[in-house]
């Protein structure tokens, strides 16, 4: 546990160091352009109209879970990069699956703080940068869309663990394939049919599938949208990520236990 | 139930293959407490694999593994310590950070010892794993598994990387821990080190164990007829089927005959072909190492012989 503490504080570290820059970038970027006016030219002259809408605040969760889902990213190789030291792993008077346990529950534990301190920065940011005009509203199903959205970066997390724990070195692979993969399945449900059912089928295993949210005419703006057919309710995505959650575990540490030093 | 009686380590016809590659086959040893037992072997020869399956990092095939009586289980790892041949440190992390992980994952970390053993190998702990050298690598290792003060090591080449200086070291603190009741189980190319260390040896040859016994009793039943002559080593008609010789050894000019006893006898009828020096020897580790790996290793000598190294 003590490595894998060590492992955790590196990698929050250097997220809150790009975090913090990326949240000074954006605040400099966004004080240049004022993005929250539109310019609209009339007969007599330009004038600034400015917009009104309403945001709901669960939709910054959602986007904090997508920026938590980075660490997942980096953070889903724990198993594999034990596997260079299985020797050392597993001649400690525990079991395997409990040192996977532990291993994995101490990356779910930074994945959960890496989304809160993106939320908020994100409000921050929101606070900061939003005009009068710009306000936060609540949303259906506030309660089961912040489980859904704290449960995706952990079941994203556990996807990529156990696709990789049987890896040694080459964990990498997974990390940098499952982006394209899951967003390009995603892309592929707006072909149109056959293509779109079908499609719609296979992303049924696509944790992606399972961060779709519409409030009115507001939508996260990073979700797949799966349109009326496939629509996914909150209970049902944490439902789902809940499921990707526990067969991914069990999934992983079966592989892992039976690995071979 | 632990008795007296019972070995430390305990190992039953283990086997270990990899697809249709044989790596261990029909494996027995034991190692008493308080005993320093030396596994030998040639390259390849299934020593890591014996390690591995001992301490159930490897799935053996077929075989029976207990450690004071009991089959291996996760908290028997609190008694037991392994350093394997090839580096397992986080690179990424310091030599302190290890000796934390060690204290954090054994009740028995001794943090006095710990610092005593640095002291002794003289690494910096400060310096992350990548730094450090590979002798300075395998020291950490050792200090790892030696501050934890167990009752069973497991040592796969521990001296690997380090200098005379610190190798010596490394014997000494194997002979203190046997003292201390301590088994030891572990493997050398340096068949010195094994001769001055273990009590007991098994040689391991082609996956399996031809020869294994108390070094001592080993060592007194042959003895060694060397003969060096001028030009290449003569075939000696009747040597090869007298009784009294295991086995002949012709390397360029000299000759070794490996005798079980009759030594006086071999010797005259060596004589005979008019040697430039004969003498007869108690075999030491190397001679049984040798003779107990037979063919291989006289091709490898002769190879060598003919290379002129």
């Amino acid at each position: 546990m003590y490595k894998e503490l060590l492992r955790v504080r590196h990698a929050l570290m250097w997220f809150a160091i790009s975090i913090a820059v990326a949240a000074v970038g954006i605040v400099i970027i966004n004080t240049a352009a004022h993005p929250a006016h539109v310019s609209v030219v009339l007969d007599h002259g330009t004038t600034k109209i400015p917009k009104t809408f309403a945001v709901p605040w669960v939709m910054w969760f959602a986007l904090a879970a997508w920026v938590a889902s980075i660490m997942s990213t980096i953070l889903g190789s724990t198993l594999s990069q034990e596997n260079e030291h299985l020797a050392l792993a597993w001649t400690k008077p525990r079991s395997r699956t409990a040192y996977a346990t532990s291993l994995m529950l101490i990356d779910c534990a930074a994945i959960l703080i890496t989304q809160l301190i993106a939320f908020a920065v994100i409000i921050a940011l929101f606070k900061v940068l939003s005009p009068a005009n710009v306000h936060v509203t609540g949303g259906p199903d506030d309660a089961l869309n912040v489980v859904r959205f704290a449960l995706f970066p952990l079941a994203w997390y556990a996807v990529i663990v156990a696709l990789s724990a049987r890896l040694r070195n080459r964990a990498g692979i997974v990390q940098g394939l499952i982006w394209p993969i899951a967003l390009g399945l995603g892309g592929l449900i707006a072909l149109p049919a056959p293509w779109r059912q079908i499609f719609g089928v296979i992303n049924f295993v696509n944790p992606i599938l399972y961060t779709s949210y519409h409030s009115g005419n507001v939508s996260s703006g990073v979700v797949i949208d799966t349109g009326d057919t496939l629509a996914i309710s909150a209970g049902v995505g944490a439902l789902a990520f809940i499921a990707f959650i526990v067969v991914s575990w069990f999934a992983a540490t079966y592989q892992w236990r039976r690995l071979e030093a | 139930m632990t008795t007296g009686h019972t070995p430390m380590i305990s190992v039953h016809a283990l086997s270990k293959r990899y697809g249709a590659n044989v790596a261990v086959e029909d494996l027995s040893l034991s190692v008493e407490r308080g005993s320093i037992f030396g596994l030998l072997g040639t390259n390849g020869a299934g020593k890591t694999t014996t390690f591995k399956c001992v301490l159930g990092l490897a799935f053996p095939n077929s075989g029976d593994v207990r450690f004071d009586g009991e089959p291996l289980r996760p908290e028997l790892f609190e008694r037991i310590a392994y350093v394997p041949e090839t580096s397992a440190l986080y690179e990424w992390m310091t030599g302190v950070d290890h000796l934390e992980l060690t204290k954090r994952s054994f009740r028995r970390y001794d943090a006095a010892r710990a610092r005593k053993l640095v002291e002794l190998f003289a690494f910096d702990p400060k310096k992350k794993v990548k730094q450090l050298s590979k002798g300075q690598q395998s020291a950490l290792a050792l200090t790892m598994a030696f501050a934890m003060r167990p009752e069973i090591l497991v040592l796969d080449e521990p001296s690997s990387g380090l200098d005379p200086v610190h190798q010596r070291h490394v014997l000494d603190l194997m002979i203190d821990a046997a003292a201390g009741g301590a088994a030891i189980l572990f493997s050398s190319h340096q068949i010195g080190q094994v001769e001055r260390a273990a009590d007991h040896v098994a040689i391991m040859h082609k996956s399996k164990v031809v020869l294994q016994g108390d070094v001592e009793e080993l060592r007194a039943g042959e003895k060694v007829v060397e003969a060096t002559f001028d030009g290449d080593a003569p075939s000696i008609s009747g040597l090869d089927g007298d009784p009294h010789v295991r086995r002949v050894m012709r390397q360029g000019r000299v000759l070794r005959a490996y005798i079980r006893d009759g030594g006086n006898g071999v010797a005259n009828l060596i004589g005979q072909s008019k040697p430039a020096s004969l003498r007869v020897l108690n075999q030491n580790l190397e001679d049984i190492f040798l003779a107990a790996v037979g063919d291989d290793a006289k091709e490898t000598m002769a190879t060598l012989n003919q290379e002129g190294v």
